[in-house]
């Protein structure tokens, strides 16, 4: 399959700090492809060169072959966007906004019509369709947010976390809609830092921090090289953690240690497990390995504010 | 590096405006007919003749330009702040094939737009108040347009350096009030101390003033080309300033 986007050395410097620092990645036409990572990673900055919000101070990046310097306007035309925040035209009412929208693109009020009624019934807004934003409920912005990107028919979609602040029920009516279009063969780029969104919704994902991209793979290739299969969380107080390590040393595991728990990490648990239960005295939960093992184990669990 | 795109910014701004037609209206051309109707009649009344005309005649033609430079004021400092940080206007449209000289051109272009409905407005109200002697006056909204360009473009220049509402004090202190009172309105500056007189001739609404109420007697010398000439290329010169200032701004 054909690579939409290509970036190497991809890197932005704002006035006193970088914010991505030389990345390189590629994405493949037709699948989902996540940028992870916690608040201030990069994320942002990096979708936003993209869609030329954000200049390049250093690297390549072409968009379907072409260039965000030289074809601003070509890349616009062909990317979908669904930023951050809901930036809706609150004066104006749903069927306005697709209208004044698909203009922007240089599609007339004729032409849009029916496809702006197609894309209306499709994010469940049909009955909304004269109501002001102000009226609407935060799951249906974002549904309107993600029914305008798809105005012009994009050949990639851009969505900034997508569901981000939504209740379950409006991020799950989400991502099934998202994957609906998926499966008709659009690409994806998408950031998140839920990690249900992400093993749900990617192909293909980077974790960054810190303007560098740490690991890279599909969820379940991520899972098996920084954790393995199986996590088994115990939970026990950081002075009597030693006492466990010694107990099932020998075994193939890895560990991480908090103050009140301890994370063992392995291929098969099996073992671990009987060993923990000889000793009879600790709580311990055993699961199958997560992303967010992954995504804690990579960026650390201090609080980014 | 400007397209059509303008427009459709444009449309997007009058179906907004048209919503609040009433309120827009009200706000900009309400207060120089109260004015105009205050003072003309009050003042009047002990100014007697200005000129060969009555006073209300000699206010006239520069509060209805005055109507002009509140409309774009108006849209250009409160209105185009609002869409660039609270309702993340510019963002939105920025994520479409359009770029930022089009979308402070859309401004410039809606708030001149803004001055040339009340002009017009003005026009028809004059009207019927028995004001409008001579059809040249039909080319008042035109005059209007051309103060609303200039007044649109410094307001929007203002905006681009705004950190917030607060800052717009500046703009109408430091120029909306003095283009008011300064620019001969409601009295001749050649009256003025000598150094007074000069600032005031620099202001582009005086020269804008000054071909209104030729206008009004009937009159359209060639000269007044020139100064709509002035005022127009002073306008285009702060709309280059303030499109380098607002992608500054907006482009990371």
């Amino acid at each position: 399959m054909n690579h939409v986007i290509e970036a190497q050395g991809l890197t932005k410097k704002f006035q006193n700090f970088e914010a991505v620092r030389g990345i390189d990645f590629k994405i493949r036409e037709g699948t989902c492809f996540g940028f992870l990572g916690p608040n201030g990673a990069g994320k942002t900055t990096t979708i936003s060169m993209l869609y030329c919000y954000v200049t390049i101070t250093e690297g390549e990046l072409t968009i379907l072959g072409l260039h965000p310097k030289t074809d601003e306007r070509k890349i616009k035309s062909l990317l979908g966007i669904v930023p951050q925040d809901n930036n809706l035209d609150p004066d104006l009412t749903v069927y306005e906004n697709l209208v004044v929208y698909a203009r922007y693109f240089g599609i007339s009020h004729t032409q849009s019509r029916p496809k702006i009624e197609e894309l209306l019934r499709y994010f469940n807004l049909s009955e909304k369709k004269h109501v002001r934003i102000t009226q609407l409920s935060g799951g249906m912005r974002r549904r309107l947010v993600l029914a305008r990107a798809f105005i012009h028919d994009p050949h990639i979609i851009i969505l900034d976390e997508p569901t981000t602040g939504l209740d379950p029920q409006a991020r799950h009516l989400i991502w099934e809609k998202l994957e609906n279009l998926k499966a008709l063969g659009k690409t994806f780029v998408l950031t998140t830092h839920y990690m249900d969104e992400a093993e749900r919704l990617c192909d293909e994902l980077v974790m960054m921090d810190h303007g560098k991209i740490l690991a890279q793979g599909t969820p379940s290739e991520l899972i098996l090289k920084h954790i393995g299969k199986e996590t088994i969380e115990v939970k026990v107080p950081s002075r009597e953690a030693q006492l466990i390590l010694k107990h099932i040393e020998g075994l193939p595991f890895s560990y991480e240690q908090t103050e009140a728990r301890l994370f063992i990490y392995t291929h098969d648990g099996g073992d671990v497990l009987k060993k923990i239960i000889e000793l009879k005295e600790y709580e311990f939960v055993h699961r199958r390995s997560s992303l967010e093992d992954v995504f804690l184990k990579l960026t650390g669990r201090k609080l980014r504010e | 590096m400007i397209s059509l795109k303008i427009f459709r910014i444009w449309q997007r701004h009058m179906i907004v405006w048209r919503k609040y037609l009433k309120e827009a209206i009200l706000g900009t051309t309400g207060e120089p007919i109260i004015y105009l109707l205050a003072l003309g009649y009050g003042m009047g009344h002990y100014i007697g003749d200005m000129n060969g005309l009555t006073y209300i005649q000699y206010i006239a033609p520069g509060l209805w330009l005055s109507s002009a430079m509140g409309g774009a004021s108006a849209e250009c400092t409160y209105g185009a702040y609002t869409r660039m940080t609270t309702q993340q206007t510019y963002n939105a449209i920025l994520a479409a094939p359009i770029n930022t000289h089009e979308i402070v051109g859309a401004e410039i272009l809606f708030g001149s737009t803004r001055s040339f409905i009340n002009c017009m407005v003005i026009l028809i109200v004059f009207t019927f108040a028995g004001l409008v002697k001579t059809p040249l006056l039909i080319l008042m909204p035109f005059l209007g347009l051309i103060t609303g360009v200039f007044f649109a473009s410094v307001a929007m220049t203002v905006t681009a350096w705004s950190k917030g509402y607060e800052f717009f004090i500046y703009y109408y202190t430091l120029f909306v009030t003095p283009s008011f009172f300064l620019s001969g309105i409601f009295f001749p500056i050649e009256h003025f101390p000598q150094w007074l007189e000069r600032i005031a001739l620099t202001l582009p609404l005086t020269q804008m003033v000054y071909v209104a109420r030729e206008l009004f007697i009937g009159k359209f010398e060639m000269f007044s080309l020139f100064r709509c000439a002035y005022v127009l290329l002073l306008g285009l010169f702060f709309f280059w300033i303030s499109t380098k200032m607002i992608h500054k701004r907006l482009i990371k």
